[in-house]
C-alpha cells in the first residue's frame, strides 16, 4: 500500500483574545491508495481543523504553526496560495456538511459544476464540459440531469444536493477527497443512499476518501481504518475492526461502549464517560483525557504519551493501555 | 465598577479610538453642561446680568469684570456661557425625548411582532405613514397644534422618533418569536406578557441601545432646526438652535462667532454621539459581527 | 376506558402554506377562487401511553413525529382528533385549568443552545416555573427547591448565578431538563433531547432521564431518529411516515421482528457499530414525498419494494398482528 498523503506533526493554532487555542495539536497519519480513512472526534476535537488544514484553508486567527503534509510525496506546507489553488477542487477535494450553504444560492447548479470543470481545464471546450457535467450528474444519481443543470440549488433537496455537492467534489477525479460530516445534516435512508454513492464513486475512480465525522456507526461501516481525535490530538488509529472490536485508548472504549446498541441492552445502565472535554484554551498538563479516564495514573497528569505500536497498523497513544488490556480490574484502584 | 472593565462588550469598546474620543467628548460636554453655573462666568438667562452695551462684543473682550472668551450676542450675552447653557437644553431635549420615543417604540414593536395579525397590521401602517413624511414637517404640524414650549417640542420629537424602534423591535421580535426558549416559556405556563416583556424584551434591546445613541444625536439636531426656524424655546433663554438663529443674519456682517460657536458645539455634540453610536452598533448588531 | 395516561385518537394538524399574492388563484364555476394549501404534518395518528412509559415516536425530519409532540404539549391546536390527558381532552383542561395541564404536562427541547433564554441566569430559568405555579411561599423555599433541583440533574448549585452561555452543551440540557421537572410533572414530551449533544455526553443525559423516570415515576414520550437510542430507553415504539404512523409495539417486539418495510428500512439503513464494515444496504431509493400533496392510498407506496395496486388507492389501516404490535400494511 503507497501512501498518497503523509502528514507529520501537523499543529495548527488559533490565536485568540484569549489565548492560543491548540485544534490540532502534532498530529500525524497517512492516507493510502483508494482507502477511506474515517477520523471520529466529538466537536471541538480537532477533526474538522484536520481536514481544512490539508488544504491549507485556515483563514486567521487560526495558522499552522508547524508540521509537513506530504501529497504524493510532496510537502504542501512551503507551497504558494497560487499553488495550492492549483490543488485545491482538483487534486484533493472537499465536502461539506451543509450542502444548502456550500452551493452558492444565486447560480445554477450546471453553472457551479462546470465552474469547478473549467478552472482546472482552462483549454476544454464548452461542449466538452458540458457534456463532462451531464454525465457526472449523472453518476451521482440524479435523474433527467440535462433538464437539472438549469435549476438553482433550492430547487433541489438535501439529499439531492449534497450529491450535486458530490458531482463538484468528483469533478476533477481527485486523488483524495476530504468530506466533513458529509451526511450529518441528511436522514438515515438518504444518508445510506449517499454514503454508498460515495464508496462506490471513489472506488470506481481510484479516489480516497477521509470521511469526517461524529459517528462511530458511519465509520464502522464505510471507512478501512478509523482515527479517533481528542481536544486536538489523535488518541488512536487502526484498522476498522482493530478499532471496534479491540479498542485500546479508554476514550476509544469509553465511546463505543457508551453507544446505545441497536440489538438491546447489555448492560442495566448505559456506559458513560464521566465530565466533559476540557477547553482547548486550558488543557490540563499531560494527556488531556486524564480527568475523565477510569484508568490514570500519576504520570498521565504530567506527560503527554507517545504513539506506541499495539497490532498491526494500530497505535495508541495511552501510558497504561497494557494495564488496561490486560485486567480492567487493575484501574479500578 | 471594577466588573464592568471585565465585560467583554465594554472591552470591546474601549479598542477603538474614535469611540472612545467620542465618550470622552459626550463626558466632557455633558458634565459642563451640567455644571454650567459653575463654569460659565455669566448666567446667560437672567436678564439683569445682560448689559446691552456689550452687545456684537468679538471673543476676548473684557467687560463688567467678565472676560468674554467667544464675544458676545445681540442681547449682550457671552456666548460661552450661553452655549453651557444652551447645551443644557438641547441634551435633556435629545435625552428625554430619546427615551420617551425608545419606551413607546419598543412597546408598540413588541406588540405587533408577538401578536402579529391585525394589531400588527395597524401599528406597521400607521409606522408606514409616519415615515412617508418628513420629521421636520411632523414636527412642525404638532406644533402648529399645540403651540411653543420645552414640553412641547419634547412631545413632537417623541412622536417623530417612536417609528424607528417599532420597527426595529418588531423585526426582532419576529425572530425572537420563533426561537425554543418562547416555546419552553409557553409550555412553563408563563403568560403573553410575561413573554413579552421577561424573555423577549431582554434579548431585542440591543439594537434599541443603538438607535437610541443614533437618535439622541438626531432629536437634539431637530431641537437646533425647530429652535432655529423660532419655534422652540422661548427668546429669553435661547438654545443652541435659537443661537444659530438669532446670529445668522448678522453671519456676513463680521459678527460671525454668534452662530459659528454654537453650531461647532452642536457638531461636537453630534459626533461625539454618532462615534460611540457606530461602535455599539458594530459591537451589538451580530449580523455585522465576523 | 382504559387507564392510559395520555390517548391521542386520529389526531391531525394542517398548516396552511403561505402562497404568494399572484398564487392559487383559479376560476371555478365562474368565479374566482384561492386554493388553499395545507402541509399535512400529522395526518391521523392515535396512540395510548400509560403511565410509567417511554413511548419513542420514531421516523425522519418531516415526518410529524415532533408537530405530534408540540401539539401535544398545546403549543400547537389541532387541526381534528382528540388529545386525552388523565381520559380529560386536552382543549377543555387547557381552557378550564391551563396551570394544571402545565403543571403537569413538560417539554424539553432538541437544541439546549435556543430552548434556554439567553438572558436569563440558571437560577431564573429553573424558578421561573416555581413562581409561575405558585410551587414556592418563600425567597428562602424557592432557593432551596432550586438547589435541590439542580442536584437532581446533576448541577453544582454554586452555579446558579450564571448564564446559559457559560455551560456545555451536556450541562445546557441539564438545565433544560431541571426546569422541565421544576414543577413535578407526571409527564414529560423529550423532543430529540440527546441528538445536539456531543455523543461522549449522550450517555449521560439518557441515562439521568432514566434515573429520573425511576425516581419520580415520570412518563416519556421520546421522540427521536436515532434507532439505537430508542431500543435502549423505550419500552414502546411506534414509527412514523409521511404523518403517519406505519407500526406500533412494544420495543423488543419492533425491533426482532419489524414487519413494515418502511421499518425494515430504517433498520438497514441505520449505520452502527455492530455493522462493522458490512456495507450500508440501500433497500430503498428515492426521498420523502412532500406531505403537501402526499401520495394517495399509503404514504409509503412510491418508494416501498412490495407496493401493489391496491397500495395506491387504499389507505391501510394498523391492524393488530400480534398483542399490542400494529402495523398498517397490506402485506399482514
Amino acid at each position: 500500500m503507497t501512501a498518497i498523503l503523509e502528514v507529520k506533526n501537523l499543529k495548527t493554532y488559533f490565536f485568540t483574545k484569549k489565548g492560543i487555542v491548540k485544534a490540532v495539536d502534532d498530529v500525524s497519519f497517512e492516507v493510502y491508495e483508494k482507502e477511506i480513512l474515517g477520523i471520529v472526534g466529538e466537536s471541538g476535537a480537532g477533526k474538522s481543523i484536520t481536514g481544512f488544514s490539508i488544504l491549507k484553508a485556515i483563514d486567521p486567527p487560526g495558522k499552522i504553526v508547524d508540521g509537513h503534509i506530504y501529497f504524493h510525496g510532496d510537502d504542501l506546507i512551503p507551497k504558494s496560495e497560487e499553488e495550492m489553488r492549483k490543488i485545491r477542487g482538483n487534486k484533493i477535494s472537499m465536502v461539506f456538511q451543509d450542502p444548502l450553504t456550500s452551493l452558492n444560492p444565486v447560480f445554477t447548479i450546471g453553472y457551479q459544476i462546470e465552474e469547478a470543470i473549467k478552472v482546472h481545464n482552462p483549454h476544454m471546450s464548452r461542449d466538452e464540459i458540458r457534456e463532462r457535467s451531464i454525465k457526472l450528474l449523472k453518476s451521482v444519481g440524479i435523474p433527467s440531469p440535462e433538464k437539472r443543470l438549469k435549476d438553482y440549488p433550492h430547487q433541489f433537496s438535501g439529499g439531492m444536493r449534497q450529491r450535486v455537492v458530490i458531482a463538484i467534489a468528483l469533478a476533477n477525479n481527485p486523488d483524495l477527497v476530504i468530506a466533513d460530516e458529509p451526511t450529518t445534516a441528511l436522514d438515515v435512508t438518504i444518508q445510506a443512499q449517499v454514503l454508498n454513492l460515495m464508496k462506490r464513486l471513489s472506488q470506481e475512480k481510484g479516489s480516497s476518501i477521509i470521511l469526517i465525522t461524529h459517528d462511530m456507526g458511519v465509520v464502522a461501516q464505510m471507512a478501512d481504518r478509523i482515527a479517533v481525535m481528542y481536544a486536538g490530538k489523535m488518541v488512536e488509529i487502526g484498522p476498522t475492526e482493530e478499532i471496534i472490536f479491540n479498542p485500546k485508548h479508554p476514550y476509544t472504549i469509553g465511546l463505543i461502549r457508551s453507544i446505545p446498541k441497536l440489538s438491546g441492552r447489555t448492560d442495566k445502565r448505559l456506559y458513560q464517560i464521566p465530565g466533559i472535554m476540557p477547553s482547548l484554551l486550558n488543557l490540563p498538563p499531560g494527556c488531556a483525557f486524564a480527568p475523565r479516564c477510569f484508568c490514570k495514573t500519576d504520570i498521565c497528569e504530567k506527560e503527554m504519551p507517545e504513539f506506541e505500536k499495539v497490532g498491526e497498523n494500530h497505535y495508541v497513544r495511552c501510558f497504561n493501555f497494557r494495564r488496561i488490556a490486560d485486567d480492567r480490574q487493575s484501574c479500578k484502584s | 465598577m471594577k466588573g464592568i472593565f471585565k465585560n467583554e462588550t465594554v472591552q470591546e469598546f474601549f479598542e477603538s479610538k474614535e469611540a472612545v474620543f467620542g465618550l470622552v467628548l459626550i463626558v466632557v460636554l455633558t458634565l459642563a453642561a451640567i455644571f454650567a453655573n459653575f463654569i460659565a462666568p455669566q448666567n446667560p438667562y437672567d436678564l439683569k446680568e445682560l448689559n446691552l452695551q456689550n452687545a456684537y462684543k468679538p471673543p476676548g473682550y473684557v467687560a463688567d469684570g467678565i472676560r468674554f472668551l467667544l464675544g458676545t450676542d445681540d442681547q449682550g450675552r457671552g456666548v460661552f456661557s450661553t452655549i453651557l447653557y444652551g447645551m443644557r437644553i438641547s441634551l435633556f431635549v435629545g435625552l428625554v425625548s430619546t427615551v420617551f420615543s425608545a419606551i413607546i417604540g419598543t412597546i408598540l414593536g413588541l406588540i405587533a411582532g408577538y401578536f402579529g395579525g391585525k394589531v400588527d397590521m395597524l401599528i406597521m401602517r400607521l409606522a408606514d405613514i409616519q415615515l412617508s413624511f418628513p420629521a421636520l414637517l411632523i414636527a412642525l404640524m404638532i406644533m402648529a397644534i399645540w403651540g411653543q414650549g420645552l414640553d412641547k417640542i419634547i412631545i413632537a420629537i417623541t412622536v417623530v422618533g417612536w417609528v424607528y424602534y417599532a420597527r426595529t423591535v418588531r423585526g426582532s421580535t419576529l425572530a425572537e418569536r420563533e426561537k425554543e426558549y418562547v416555546d419552553s416559556a409557553r409550555v412553563v405556563g408563563v403568560g403573553h406578557l410575561g413573554i413579552m416583556f421577561k424573555h423577549i424584551l431582554p434579548n431585542v434591546l440591543a439594537p434599541v441601545i443603538v438607535i437610541g445613541t443614533v437618535r439622541i444625536a438626531n432629536a437634539i439636531i431637530l431641537e437646533a432646526t425647530l429652535s432655529f426656524l423660532g419655534l422652540g424655546v422661548p427668546v429669553t433663554k435661547p438654545s443652541l438652535g435659537s443661537m444659530i438663529a438669532s446670529g445668522y443674519q448678522v453671519l456676513f456682517s463680521g459678527y460671525w462667532w454668534v452662530s459659528v460657536f454654537p453650531g461647532v458645539a452642536l457638531m461636537l455634540i453630534v459626533m461625539g454621539i454618532n462615534l460611540v453610536g457606530d461602535r455599539l452598533r458594530d459591537i451589538l448588531n451580530p449580523k455585522l459581527k465576523r | 376506558m382504559t387507564d392510559s395516561l395520555v390517548k391521542v385518537e386520529n389526531l391531525k394538524k394542517y398548516f396552511p402554506v403561505k402562497l404568494g399574492v399572484f398564487e392559487g388563484w383559479h376560476f371555478e364555476n365562474g368565479k374566482l377562487k384561492r386554493k388553499r394549501l395545507y402541509v399535512k404534518a400529522i395526518d391521523g395518528v392515535s396512540f395510548e401511553i400509560e403511565k410509567g412509559d417511554t413511548f419513542a415516536l420514531v421516523g425522519e425530519s418531516g415526518c410529524g413525529k415532533t408537530t405530534t409532540g408540540r401539539t401535544i404539549v398545546g403549543l400547537y391546536k389541532q387541526t381534528d382528533g382528540k388529545i386525552y390527558f388523565r381520559n380529560k381532552p386536552i382543549d377543555e383542561v387547557l381552557k378550564k385549568s391551563p396551570k394544571d395541564f402545565k403543571k403537569n404536562v413538560q417539554m424539553i427541547f432538541q437544541d439546549p443552545y435556543s430552548s434556554l433564554n439567553p438572558r436569563m441566569k440558571v437560577y431564573n430559568l429553573i424558578s421561573e416555573p416555581l413562581r409561575v405555579h405558585k410551587l414556592v411561599s418563600s425567597r428562602a423555599e424557592e432557593r432551596e427547591k432550586v438547589e435541590e433541583i439542580m442536584v437532581n440533574v446533576g448541577l453544582e448549585p454554586e452555579y446558579k448565578s450564571r448564564y446559559p452561555h457559560q455551560f456545555s452543551g451536556g450541562q445546557r440540557q441539564r438545565i433544560a431538563i431541571a426546569r422541565a421537572l421544576a414543577t413535578e410533572p407526571e409527564f414529560i414530551v423529550a423532543d430529540e433531547p440527546i441528538s445536539a449533544l456531543d455523543v461522549s455526553i449522550r450517555a449521560q443525559i439518557l441515562n439521568l432521564m432514566e434515573d429520573l423516570q425511576e425516581k419520580y415515576g415520570l412518563t416519556y414520550l421520546f421522540i427521536a431518529h436515532d434507532l439505537s437510542v430508542v431500543r435502549h430507553i423505550s419500552n414502546k415504539t411506534a414509527v412514523m411516515y409521511l404523518g403517519r404512523i406505519v407500526e406500533m409495539g412494544n420495543t423488543d417486539e419492533i425491533f426482532t421482528h419489524p414487519l413494515h418495510p418502511y421499518t425494515k428500512t430504517l433498520f438497514d439503513s441505520i449505520p452502527s457499530v455492530e455493522k462493522v464494515k458490512q456495507p450500508l444496504k440501500v433497500t430503498i431509493e428515492g426521498e420523502v414525498p412532500s406531505p403537501i400533496n402526499p401520495p394517495p392510498g399509503c404514504p409509503f407506496h412510491p418508494r416501498c419494494p412490495h407496493a401493489m395496486e391496491r397500495c395506491k388507492k387504499e389507505r391501510p389501516e394498523p391492524k393488530e398482528v400480534s398483542p399490542g404490535h400494529f402495523v398498517s400494511c397490506f402485506l399482514y
